[in-house]
């Protein structure tokens, strides 16, 4: 009984040792949390502070060492200057048709898709499904040059036609995410609707479109971001300096400086292009953040 | 088993059927335009020599034999490509769980640093690829430099000459992805938070060390998603071309990786059989280590449902 006791006892002093031992080392941990995580988000920060720093300086201060944060003269003229022969808004309205088409495609075809597989039966679904799963495995590479000359047949060379029509034949991902998400939607709501004289095509318009909302904004973000900052595509597609997209301006206005050394101007022009996508970000932070949930939902 | 999914079948009807492909369509569409067809058409294109003008020839063999006897550029890029995968995917996988693990308690504030420390990974496209050039400018000596040398500076350390030298260009490449690293939260994060607490208070009743704890509670735990981040992250260096496009060394080739290899051969110079053997030879590539990497994860990722 007493030994039971002692036992006890000193059980309760190792928890409270324990405890004590670590309680002190808590604080000093948290703060040291708290510096590590200052510490490395200053890091992150500085490349754009540098930036907009150097977007108003005179081209002769940008690179001096110890670095002017403060500009000596504030040129504002950088930014004018990018506007006089950089035609930013139209490379901007440029990009945003191409964008906006996509990601209207990439929502319509997705959806009804995996509407599809998520509610009707057939023999061959999981086979198929497997399928689409695969063609994730395929990078885009294999498939550039043969749609490349496709495309050429077809006369849709430096047109919009080849970056927005595939967004309308649903990517692999997006239905996988859909499907998963409306399997998760009780059937007997589409029943219920069924019986009150509902199509298949209204219940999917109706009830399953607006109730898978959260993912489609998901999928509208990620749309966004992968025709915006689309690189290689519009590189290939595209030739007339008219059509540019935003990235491919950008891209030759650097070409074309080469040796040329305005640096302020092309700072500038950095900057202005990085504002829609900042812009998204804080507006749609929380559907970025949602996101993450998803990252979850992926490996499983 | 096999008995009921067949009456489950039959019992389908026709109208749920037909439904089923009316739905899928757009998909069974795509698939074979934009994936199916290519993909055999690409592995035709190269054993054949076309330059778009002139009909395509049937070479058999020849454009692969052409590759393997490419030592200045093929074997160049390949070289690089594993480079960008053997350095950069350790370190971004790395770099990336350490960050999430210092973002991962619930503290005070703590949705602000993970807003700052994503920011970077929003930035996409030609715009930042240009800004780090800058950034990564090793200046010409005489009091100038980018900002990166500048700091380095501050700690007494002489900045290397990134893109000006050629042990340092291809080091310069993977710097850029690692800005973006905290984009990375979204696999970890989840999976960080997915680990029980009364594992973590079990271990710590035990005494465990918070090493200990990492590497015998969490890491057993993460596994699947490492998995994920190292696969993934495999298949992206063996793809990328934009940051070597875009801010290639000195010289080209310290930094051109197969794709840009690939790109030049199809787009610049319309050799469309070659650039086709290419991109299988760089499908097969990441295929088997895919596969490698699958065979191998049964050894060390850990489900729960096992």
């Amino acid at each position: 009984m007493s030994q039971t006791n002692t036992e006890a006892i000193s059980q309760v002093q190792i928890n409270q040792k324990a405890s004590t031992r670590s309680k002190l080392p808590k604080i000093i941990l948290r703060s040291l949390r708290y510096l590590v995580l200052t510490l490395i988000a200053a890091a992150l920060l500085l490349p754009l502070v540098w930036t907009i720093s150097a977007s108003l300086k005179p081209s002769s201060d940008i690179f001096s060492v110890p670095i002017k944060w403060i500009p000596s003269e504030f040129k504002w003229d950088n930014y004018s200057r990018v506007l006089s022969i950089f035609p930013m808004f139209q490379y901007s309205a440029n990009t945003l048709i191409i964008t906006i088409s996509a990601i209207i495609g990439q929502v319509l075809s997705s959806v009804c898709v995996a509407y599809g597989f998520a509610r009707f039966r057939h023999p061959l679904a999981n086979v198929i499904f497997l399928l689409v799963l695969a063609t994730m495995m395929i990078p885009g590479q294999v498939t550039m040059i043969p749609q490349f000359l496709m495309y050429k047949e077809f006369g849709w060379v430096d047109t919009y036609l080849p970056l927005i029509v595939p967004n309308f034949f649903a990517a692999a991902i997006n239905i996988f995410l859909l499907r998963q998400f409306i399997m998760g939607i009780p059937k007997e709501l589409d029943e219920s609707a069924k019986m009150d004289g509902c199509s298949s095509f209204g219940i999917l318009t109706r009830i399953i479109a607006p109730m898978c909302k959260p993912i489609i904004i998901t999928i509208m973000i990620w749309t966004f971001n992968a025709n915006w900052n689309d690189f290689m595509g519009p590189l290939i597609y595209l030739n007339d300096p008219e059509k540019f997209t935003l990235q491919l301006g950008i891209y030759s206005l650097n070409a074309g400086q080469q040796g040329i050394t305005d640096y302020g101007m092309m700072f500038a022009a950095t900057l202005l292009a990085l504002i829609p996508t900042l812009l998204l970000f804080a507006v749609g932070q929380k559907y970025f953040m949602s996101g993450i949930k998803l990252g979850g939902a992926l490996k499983g | 088993m096999v008995a009921k999914t067949k009456q489950n079948f039959s019992s389908i009807s026709k109208h749920e059927k037909r439904n089923f492909w009316i739905y899928i369509s757009p998909w069974i569409i795509g698939f074979l335009a934009f994936t199916a067809i290519p993909f055999f058409s690409s592995l035709g294109l190269s054993f054949m020599q076309w330059d778009i003008i002139t009909p395509p020839k049937w070479v058999g063999f020849d454009n692969y034999k052409e590759l393997m006897d490419d030592k200045i550029y093929f074997w160049n890029a390949l070289r690089n490509t594993i480079f960008y995968a053997l350095v950069g995917v350790p370190l971004s996988v790395t770099l990336g769980l350490l960050l999430s693990i210092l973002l991962s308690k619930e503290i005070k504030g703590i949705n602000v640093f993970r807003i700052i420390f994503y920011l970077p990974a929003v930035f996409g496209g030609v715009a930042v690829l240009m800004l780090w050039s800058y950034l990564l400018y090793p200046g010409t000596g005489n009091g100038d430099a980018g900002l990166i040398n500048a700091v380095l500076g501050w700690f007494g350390i002489e900045g290397p000459g990134w893109s000006q030298s050629e042990f340092w260009a291809k080091p310069a490449v993977i710097l850029v992805g690692l800005w973006g690293v905290g984009g990375s939260m979204m696999i970890w994060l989840p999976a960080l938070a997915g680990v029980p607490k009364e594992l973590h208070e079990a271990a710590e009743i035990d005494g465990a060390s918070r090493w200990r704890k990492f590497w015998s509670v969490t890491f057993p735990l993460i596994t699947p998603a490492i998995f994920f981040q190292v696969t993934m992250g495999i298949i992206g260096s063996f793809q990328i071309f934009m940051e070597p496009k875009i801010m290639p060394g000195n010289q080209k080739a310290w930094t051109d990786s197969l794709m840009v290899n690939l790109f030049d051969n199809a787009f610049t110079f319309y050799k469309m059989g070659y650039a086709s053997a290419i991109a299988w030879v760089l499908f097969i590539m990441i295929m088997v280590l895919t596969v490698i990497n699958l065979v191998v994860s049964k050894r060390w990722v850990y489900y729960e449902s096992n």
